[in-house]
């Protein structure tokens, strides 16, 4: 005896539904990106716009200088890791507009040694 | 820097003042991290007297001293830029191919061999700048001239 069609049709759904899902994020992930892939595995270099007090000199200025390639003015503050921002893909995005931009100008536009973003807190009492 | 952590810092200040004129200029560099990635060890071996030099000044600076090594940090950014600058100026094409390889595959150098063996030959060519990993064992083949690769998603088996 046959399987009823009518069994499988909340099968075919469950299935249809899961690649529209797969596609709706695929399509999201891409906009994202810039139709490009997408990074993983982001590592401090990337990631900090703040240096862990716990550093030791050089890589203290490593961090602080040549990690952005743009700050003769100051180091950037301690780390919040709630607020963590990606350094070098942030710098990305204040010279191309984009997170995932990329540019290979040997000079960067004008202003963009004043745009770089200072943190600002409450004051303690 | 203060040990304590900041709190409730989501807003940010972006500082318009310009530097005081008493302070020299200098270009920022304008490449992104990508093209950056895919130059460096070309400013590493054009730029590594400066680096050092400034490295030095922030480490004898004991974790201050950006006010004391800015005119070694100007002569670190300038170099950058010139090594960039000739880059593109002389190797645009194979540039290009490495850094959009690079920026499609998580900025991983292993993924872009074939690009990257086009840009080095086509930068010792012309600029006489050839790339060198510091610190790699010298009776090895370096990293990077490895003919078979095994965990690039790109190129597996050997390359030719």
């Amino acid at each position: 005896m046959g399987v009823p069609f009518e069994a499988l049709i909340p099968g075919v759904i469950i299935i249809a539904l899961g690649g529209v899902t797969g596609a709706g994020m695929s399509t999201i992930r891409a906009m994202q990106n810039g139709g490009k892939r997408g990074r993983h595995s982001v590592d401090q270099w990337d990631r900090v716009s703040c240096h862990p007090s716990s550093f030791n000199p050089p890589t203290f200025a490593d961090l602080c200088e040549l990690a952005k390639y743009d700050s003769h003015r100051t180091c950037p503050p301690a780390c919040d890791t709630a607020d963590e921002k990606l350094a070098v893909m942030e710098r990305d995005r204040r010279l191309t507009g984009m997170l995932r931009g990329q540019t290979d100008n040997p000079k960067a536009p004008p202003g963009f040694e004043l745009n770089n973003p200072w943190k600002l807190e409450d004051r303690f009492t | 820097m203060a040990a304590r952590q900041p709190r409730f810092n989501q807003a940010v200040l972006i500082d318009t003042t310009p530097l005081p004129e008493s302070i020299p200029k200098v270009e920022e560099v304008g490449a992104s991290s990508a093209p950056l990635m895919s130059a460096s060890y070309f400013i590493g071996a054009r730029c590594k007297a400066y680096n050092d030099d400034y490295m030095m000044c922030k480490t004898e600076a004991h974790g201050r001293g950006e006010f004391e090594c800015m005119k070694e940090g100007r002569k670190v950014t300038r170099c950058a830029a010139s090594v960039i600058d000739d880059i593109t100026k002389n190797c645009l094409q194979e540039f290009r191919n490495h850094w959009e390889c690079l920026e499609d595959n998580n900025q991983q150098l292993w993924q872009c061999r074939k690009w990257e063996w086009n840009l080095n030959g086509c930068v010792f060519q012309k600029l006489g700048l050839e790339k060198k990993i510091p610190g790699a064992p010298e009776h090895e083949t370096p990293v990077h001239l490895r003919r078979r690769q095994i965990y690039s998603q790109n190129e597996k088996g050997v390359i030719t």
